[in-house]
Order: structure tokens, then C-alpha cells, then sequence
């Protein structure tokens, strides 16, 4: 090899790992992430959303419908959202996040008025492998761009704990809790 | 390795350079950012008032904004390159005739500029402030889009006006430059790079709706589907063989649209591109730096009108016909074109330190910002609008001194093996050029 064609070759890594430098940065988050976990309130703006607990099974009750598929699983999440004094906002946005997938929520979150809070279940419908490392998102989207919070929490579901309440409930089911607003004394 | 060695010798003789550059510097450096940043914010804030008015006065209003933004870089620049003592660098002939003036720096080199801009989308960006300050100064409302009227699709609007008004500009500018040209008055220079910063602007905005609507209409077409065909072919033959083509190719089309290529546009082209800009400004009307260095002498464009002495009436006008339809070509275009060219043309480790040190400055630039957000963490859009620019300020201050002091300094290095390469001495300013030339050996620099 020349040393005219060595001398490209190191240009050319130079410039691949300038596209990997690039890569690795990634887009810029318009995002601001708090990382929160099960049974610990964590405040969105005025609001503050707990996660209390969660459930999994096949089969989803969801008010007078059953609802099942094979090959996935249902995680209803339960949590609690508290607006002590703000605006009932309707920009707030649920999702889930696993093995570098994303989930939507089945349903839309049901914001409490001022002055209330509202217990309620979010659902995921999601392969069973994704269970384990599953986090819940809540993030306030703004109407145009902003950096906008985004609350992370963490279920806490390790790879042996997946699998003991895969072998535990994978076969039960999942019964919601409906939106129950209640006045924050 | 030789090959890293040299790389490494390049890459801290840039890096040393462009700090010790941008330190001797800085007080200018830092208030001329600071200035360029204030009269281009002043301005998008302007245009998006401007917005009620016409969408063509906001037009007209951020060209003035685009002019300011590009006058502190040319300053910037030439502070920098002051410094480094370029215009000594290039032995230009003592009755050389060219113009240094900001006016006229600003005519040759607004277009490329812009061109530059229309390709990372800043323009596009720009557009983006503007409805974003407009919404900041009169609330949110989406009952009225912004700059529609530049739309030449949007109800109400003639596509044969909005052309129309592209060929006038555009014969405007010609015009006004020929004077410039003959009388030398830098108002005129000023006034020609206002009226080429709104040509080129509805060129970008119009044009792309034009272009939009152009690939629309060619999908209503029944022939659009016989262009599937073949790959509905390929397909069908890959599945006989159990092989999803279509998949594989999506994946691999994802893989370069979404991260490869963004990162050669921003890390590998960017840079060159701006490089190739900087030449234009420290040594616009040279054709090529080593035709320069082998001749000993500077290769100007003859192309003129104001050049051309031809007796023969003919030959004039049909000389002043091409001058009118290719000046641009020859004016702005072609020296972009070669100032590529000759930073291209230096060698495997100068352009390999180059992108380094640009690739770094950018993404530190970046992490800058970022860490300023997440330091802030999350508000509405109403705080960030307020504490954006303050923080885009900060950025800008610690971005763009070093981003000119490293392409001043990446410029003078292109002299300094060049002339090395032609046998020149090797220009004595700073000894740590004269160790570049060291660095990356004559011989890799490429015959032109």
C-alpha cells in the first residue's frame, strides 16, 4: 500500500468516526427527562403523577368488555394524577418504552380538574419478551416548540421478575380501574 | 504509522493554531459575533412584525437579517485571517485590481452563502423563527399561516407573479451590480446583496413549494406507477427465494437517509463547504491557489464587462449578452466551485484534521447548548422563547470566533503547503504554519 493511499485510508476513519461522533449525538432532544420511580410522586409543571402498582394477563376487562389476543400481554398500569391548583391540562401524552421500542397507551389519560386528583389505570398491550426494563413516560407536549418535562418511571421489572410474573399471571385478567376523580383536601 | 503521525502533526498544528488565533483575537472576534448575532435576531424579530404587513416586506426584512449574519462572518473572517497575515500570503501583483471592500465581498460571496444555508436548511429554519415570533408577539393562532403568500400554490397566489418577480429580481440585481461595477459606489455593493438575499430567498421558499407540487402532480399520474414496476419485479424474484428485497432495502435506506448521511452533510460536507467560503472571502477571483503558487502569480477571471475591449461591435454584444447570463456563473459560482476544489485538493491529512477539529467544535458547540437546556430543564414554550435566544447567544459567542479562527487558520495552512508544494518559501508568519508544511509532507498535496 502507497503512502499516498494510507494516508486516505486514516482520512477516511477520521471521517467515519466523525459520522459516528454525529450518530452518537443523535437529534436534538426537545425533551427534558426526570427519572421517577414506583410510589414516588413526581411533579409535571403544577400536576404531580404517582405510579402506584401494576398487573399483567392475557385478558383485559376493560369496564363490561373482554378484550384478548394470543402471543401478547396486557400491563395496566395504575397511577394517580394530582392538580392541586394548575389548569387542567390536555397536553399531557402516556407512553411506554422497552428493548429500544415504544408503546402507546390504549387510552387517553383523563385529566383532573383543579383542585382534584384521578386514580386510573393505563393500558399496554405488548409482546411478553418486552416486559422486562419496561418504563412509563408522561410528558407535557407544548402546542409549538419547547423543551417540554418528560417524567420516565421505571416499573422496576428486572429479567427474573418478568419471567416469575409471566409464570404467575401471564394467563389472568387485567381488571381496570376506572377514572375516580377525588377532591384533594 | 507515518500516515497517523502526519495526521496527528496536522491535526495539533490546527488545533494549536486556531486556539492561539482565536486567544490573540478574541475581544473582536467576541464583539463582532455578538453584533452579527443582535442585527440578525433584531431582524427576525422585525420580519416576523413585518408578517402583517406583507409576507414579501418580512421576506425583504430577514434578507436584511441574512446580509448582517454574513457581513460578521466576512469581518470575522478576515479578523482572523488579519492575524494570521493571508493577504501577504498571496503574492497578488501590485496593481492587482481587486476589490476588498465588504460591500463587494458581500456581493460575491451572498449567493454561495445562502446556497450553503438552503442545503442545511437554515434558511428554512429562518422561515420557521419567523412564524414561531409571531407567534411569541400576537398568540397562538393557526387561523393564518405565515409567509403563505411566498406559497406559489396558496389560494390567491399566481405562480406566473411569483416567477415573474423571480426574473425581475433577478435582472435588478444584474443591473445593479453593472453599476456597482462602473462606479465603484459601496452603497450599490450593499444594495445588490440586499436585493440577491431576497432573490434567493423566494427562490428557496417559493421554489420548494414549486418543487412539492411538482412531485405531487407527477404522483396523480397513471405513468408514476409503471416506475414501481421494476421494483415490484425485483421483489417478486428476490421472494422466490425467500429474501424480503424490500425490507432489506428499507432498512439500508433508513440506515443512510437517518444517520449516515445526516452525518457526512454535517461532519464531512459542512465544512468544506464553509472552508471553501472562507477562500472565497480571503482570495475571491483567484482560480486555483496552486495554478497561483506554480505560476507565482494570481489567475483572475477575465471575463468582465468592464474588461472587455473588443473592437468589433458583434463580438461585444454578444460578450455583454453572456456576461449578463453568466456573470453569476463566473462572479460566484466558478470561485466556489474552485475554492472546493482547492481545499479539497491539499491532501489526505490536512482534510482529515480539518474535519476533526471542525467535527469537534460542532459538537461541542452542540453539547454546549444542550447542557445549557438541561441545566434549565423543562418549561413552556412562553419561558423558552424568552430564554432561547439568550442561550443561542451564548453558543454563538463561544461557537463562532473559534469557527472562524479554525477556517482562517485551515486557509492559511492550504497556502503554506501549497507552497511548499511549488518550491515557494513558506509564509513566516507563524511558526507553527511553517511546521504544518513540516507536517503534511509537499508530496501529498495534489496535482491540480
Amino acid at each position: 500500500m502507497t503512502a499516498r493511499l494510507r494516508r486516505w485510508l486514516v482520512a477516511i476513519v477520521a471521517c467515519a468516526a466523525m459520522v459516528g461522533l454525529h450518530a452518537y449525538s443523535g437529534e436534538f432532544p426537545n425533551e427534558h427527562v426526570s427519572r421517577a420511580s414506583v410510589g414516588t410522586p413526581a411533579a409535571l409543571y403544577d400536576a404531580t403523577v404517582t405510579v402506584n402498582s401494576y398487573a399483567i394477563g392475557q385478558v383485559l376487562y376493560n369496564d363490561t368488555l373482554f378484550q384478548g389476543r394470543s402471543g401478547v400481554i396486557y400491563l395496566a398500569v395504575n397511577i394517580t394524577i394530582a392538580n392541586p391548583r394548575g389548569e387542567r391540562s390536555v397536553n399531557w401524552q402516556v407512553g411506554g418504552e422497552a428493548n429500544g421500542r415504544t408503546f402507546a397507551a390504549n387510552d387517553l389519560l383523563d385529566m383532573p380538574q383543579p383542585g382534584f386528583r384521578i386514580t386510573q389505570d393505563v393500558v399496554f398491550e405488548l409482546d411478553p419478551a418486552d416486559l422486562a426494563g419496561f418504563t412509563v413516560s408522561f410528558l407535557h407536549r407544548a402546542t409549538i416548540y419547547a423543551y417540554d418535562p418528560k417524567i420516565v418511571v421505571d416499573l422496576g421489572i428486572t429479567a427474573e421478575r418478568a419471567d416469575e410474573l409471566l409464570a404467575a399471571d401471564r394467563y389472568a385478567t387485567v381488571t381496570t380501574v376506572k377514572a375516580t376523580p377525588e377532591v384533594i383536601r | 504509522m507515518p500516515a497517523l503521525r502526519t495526521l496527528s502533526g496536522s491535526l495539533n498544528q490546527l488545533a494549536t493554531t486556531t486556539v492561539g488565533v482565536w486567544w490573540r483575537c478574541l475581544p473582536r472576534l467576541l464583539a463582532i459575533a455578538v453584533l452579527g448575532w443582535a442585527g440578525y435576531r433584531v431582524f427576525t424579530y422585525l420580519a416576523a412584525m413585518a408578517v402583517d404587513v406583507s409576507a414579501w416586506l418580512s421576506l425583504f426584512v430577514l434578507a436584511l437579517g441574512f446580509v448582517v449574519n454574513l457581513s460578521a462572518i466576512i469581518i470575522g473572517l478576515r479578523t482572523a485571517g488579519e492575524e494570521l497575515q493571508i493577504r501577504q500570503t498571496v503574492p497578488l501583483a501590485e496593481d492587482d485590481p481587486r476589490d476588498n471592500s465588504i460591500s463587494h465581498l458581500l456581493s460575491i460571496t451572498l449567493l454561495p452563502f445562502l446556497g450553503i444555508y438552503a442545503v442545511f436548511d437554515v434558511v428554512t429554519d429562518a422561515a420557521n423563527q419567523i412564524q414561531v415570533n409571531y407567534w411569541v408577539l400576537n398568540g397562538l393562532t393557526f387561523e393564518r399561516q405565515v409567509l403563505s403568500q411566498l406559497n406559489p400554490q396558496a389560494e390567491g397566489n399566481s405562480l406566473w407573479a411569483i416567477v415573474g418577480l423571480i426574473i425581475g429580481l433577478y435582472v435588478a440585481r444584474r443591473l445593479i451590480e453593472l453599476w456597482f461595477e462602473r462606479t465603484g459606489l459601496r452603497p450599490l455593493g450593499l444594495l445588490s446583496a440586499l436585493v440577491e438575499g431576497c432573490f434567493m430567498l423566494i427562490v428557496v421558499m417559493s421554489g420548494r413549494q414549486l418543487v412539492v407540487s411538482i412531485g405531487k402532480w407527477v404522483d396523480d399520474r397513471a405513468f408514476r406507477v409503471w416506475l414501481d414496476y421494476p421494483g415490484w419485479g425485483l421483489q417478486h424474484v428476490f421472494g422466490l427465494i425467500g429474501v424480503d428485497v424490500g425490507a432489506w432495502l428499507d432498512q439500508v435506506g433508513a440506515l443512510w437517509w437517518d444517520s449516515v448521511w445526516p452525518g457526512i452533510s454535517a461532519m464531512v460536507v459542512e465544512p468544506m463547504l464553509w472552508l471553501a467560503l472562507a477562500a472565497l472571502v480571503f482570495g475571491n477571483r483567484v482560480i486555483s491557489a496552486a495554478d497561483l503558487w506554480r505560476q507565482g502569480r494570481p489567475v483572475t477571471l477575465k471575463s468582465r464587462r468592464a474588461e472587455v475591449n473588443v473592437g468589433e461591435r458583434q463580438r461585444r454584444l454578444a460578450l455583454e449578452v453572456q456576461e449578463a447570463f453568466f456573470g453569476d456563473l463566473n462572479d460566484k459560482y466558478l470561485p466556489t466551485w474552485q475554492s472546493l476544489r482547492l481545499v479539497l485538493g491539499v491532501g489526505a491529512s490536512f482534510f482529515a484534521a480539518f474535519v476533526i477539529c471542525y467535527g469537534v467544535l460542532v459538537t461541542g458547540e452542540d453539547w454546549l447548548t444542550r447542557g445549557m437546556y438541561w441545566v434549565l430543564g423543562g418549561h413552556p414554550a412562553a419561558f423558552w422563547s424568552m430564554a432561547g435566544p439568550f442561550i443561542d447567544l451564548i453558543s454563538t459567542a463561544v461557537g463562532e470566533p473559534l469557527r472562524w479562527a479554525l477556517l482562517a487558520t485551515a486557509f492559511h495552512t492550504c497556502l503554506a503547503l501549497f507552497a511548499s508544494r511549488g518550491g515557494q518559501p513558506v509564509p513566516d508568519e507563524p511558526d507553527a504554519v511553517a511546521a504544518a508544511a513540516g507536517a503534511a509532507p509537499a508530496s501529498e498535496v495534489t496535482e491540480r
